[in-house]
Parts: C-alpha cells; structure tokens; sequence
C-alpha cells in the first residue's frame, strides 16, 4: 500500500470525529489530529481502534503515546505493517 | 499548577465506551472495576476521563512537557463524594494531582491542582462564549491591568500563557471546552 493511500485511509477513518472540518481540506503528515481537526480527546481512542480494524494491527500503547498528527498514524502503520 | 476540564453530557461518549478494547487502552483495571460498580458507569466513565484530562494540563503546563497521548500513565482515584462536589486524586510517576469535580446538570467539570489548597476562581459558561477573551477580562480586574494590553499565545507544547504586551506572565491558568460548555481557571497564587 503507498503512503499516499495510507494517508487517504486515515482521513477516511478520522472524518467521523473531526470538528473542524477545514482541517480536512489540506491533510497531510502535519495536520494535528488535536489542534487542527479539534478531535476530542476521547475521541483519539476511537480513531487508533478504527485504524486497528481497518489496517488489521494492533497498536501498543507506546505508539499511542506518539500519535499526534496523520504523519505519525502512517509511519505507526506503516511500521506494524513491516513488521 | 492547574488544569481543568469540562464535559457536555449531551454528547454521546466513545460508541464503543463499554468494550474491553476501549476500556484497555485508556483506563487501568482498578478505574474500570470503580466505574462499573458505580451507579451510573457511563457518568462515572467521563468523570474518570476528565479528572485525567485535569491533571494531564496541569501536569504538562509545570513541567512544559511535549503533548503526548498516554491515559494510561494517570491513575485515578476518588477520595469523597457529596452532591456538592467530588474529591479525588491522580498520580503521574511520582506527581499527585488533587481533583476537585462537579457533576451538574447536562455537564462534568473537573480542576486538578498540584497542591491541596490551592487558590484560584473558576468561570464555566453553557452557552458558546469566547473563553479566552472572558479569562483576559477576568485577569484584567483581578490584576488591575488593561485587557487591551493582555493577550494569550500558545508555546511550542501547544500550552497556552498570559501576555502583557510582549512579556510573559507567570499566571498559572487553564481553558476547556466542549460542546456547548467553556470554562476557565486562573489562579490567585503562583504556584
């Protein structure tokens, strides 16, 4: 799977939960799932368990830990994927 | 050092708040033992929530920390209930927090302190304002210095501080909002 299709999963995955919808208009690595797209807090739990689910892997809390910004969910993903 | 948190109960929590596999990767075995024992789990899983969201910007505020995403790191327990308010505490590493919360009509709002007395006054609204314009006015009375010349901006962690003009303040104080509810802490001693 490219990064480019990854990225586009992701944004799929985090629309539901996006409170600031012109967050979504540019989204790239850098959009901030908190401070661009105003995600709620625990709401953050729900979009790791949707990535679960769609790219079948599991995510540790350690990675959970670093899962700020798109760029972050793809590189978490693309890692599981690897491995 | 403070932070605080408020919920609109309005909105629904997490579609998946009672699975195991939500549950797991934001509460500790003994937080989901108390919330489901609780009266009420659904309530009490929000409580819960916000007493770690609390203690999570008082604690990344004092020591100017990196955002990091790790719910699990911050335990949590109640220490007494009355109608009036709900007392508890969050421990980080070797950090307590001391938690102060309401659960009213339609909303949870909890503030976490570093110590146990500690002074500060709180504002929360139920209806759309621009908080950080009414934390500027109230620090504005409180201090005796023009809201024209306060302003508030964000550091490299994303934590927000008070401006006069260009220099910085050192005025402990923490925002929150959700749904329709905003609130503010400001705190009458530095600490």
């Amino acid at each position: 799977m490219t990064e480019i299709a990854i990225l586009e999963k992701i944004k799929k995955i985090v629309t539901p939960y996006v409170q600031r919808k012109e967050g979504l208009e540019d989204f790239n690595d850098s959009t901030d799932f908190i401070s661009d797209l105003k995600i709620n807090s625990a709401n953050l739990v729900d979009v790791i368990l949707d990535v679960e689910d769609e790219f079948n892997i599991e995510i540790d809390n350690t990675s959970m830990d670093g899962m700020l910004t798109a760029g972050d969910a793809k590189r978490i993903i693309l890692n599981k994927l690897d491995s | 050092m403070i932070g605080n948190d408020v919920i609109d109960l309005q909105i629904p929590p997490s579609k998946n708040w009672d699975t195991s596999r939500y549950l797991n990767k934001i509460f500790l075995p003994i937080e989901q033992e108390f919330v489901f024992q609780s009266a009420e789990p659904i309530i009490y899983l929000q409580l819960f929530w916000s007493l770690k969201e609390a203690a999570y910007k008082a604690h990344q505020r004092r020591f100017d920390l990196p955002r990091t995403y790790n719910p699990l790191q911050f335990s949590t327990q109640l220490s007494s209930e009355t109608e009036e308010k709900i007392l508890g505490k969050v421990v980080i590493g070797s950090k307590v927090y001391h938690t102060n919360s309401i659960i009213c009509e339609g909303h949870i709002h909890s503030i976490a302190t570093s110590v146990p007395d500690y002074n500060y006054l709180f504002n929360l609204f139920d209806f759309k304002i621009d908080v950080k314009k009414q934390l500027l006015l109230q620090y504005s009375i409180t201090s005796n210095i023009p809201d024209t010349e306060l302003n508030i901006q964000k550091n490299e962690n994303q934590i927000p501080f008070l401006y006069r003009n260009k220099l910085k303040l050192e005025i402990d104080f923490s925002l929150s909002h959700h749904g329709k509810f905003s609130a503010f802490v400001l705190a009458l001693t530095n600490s």
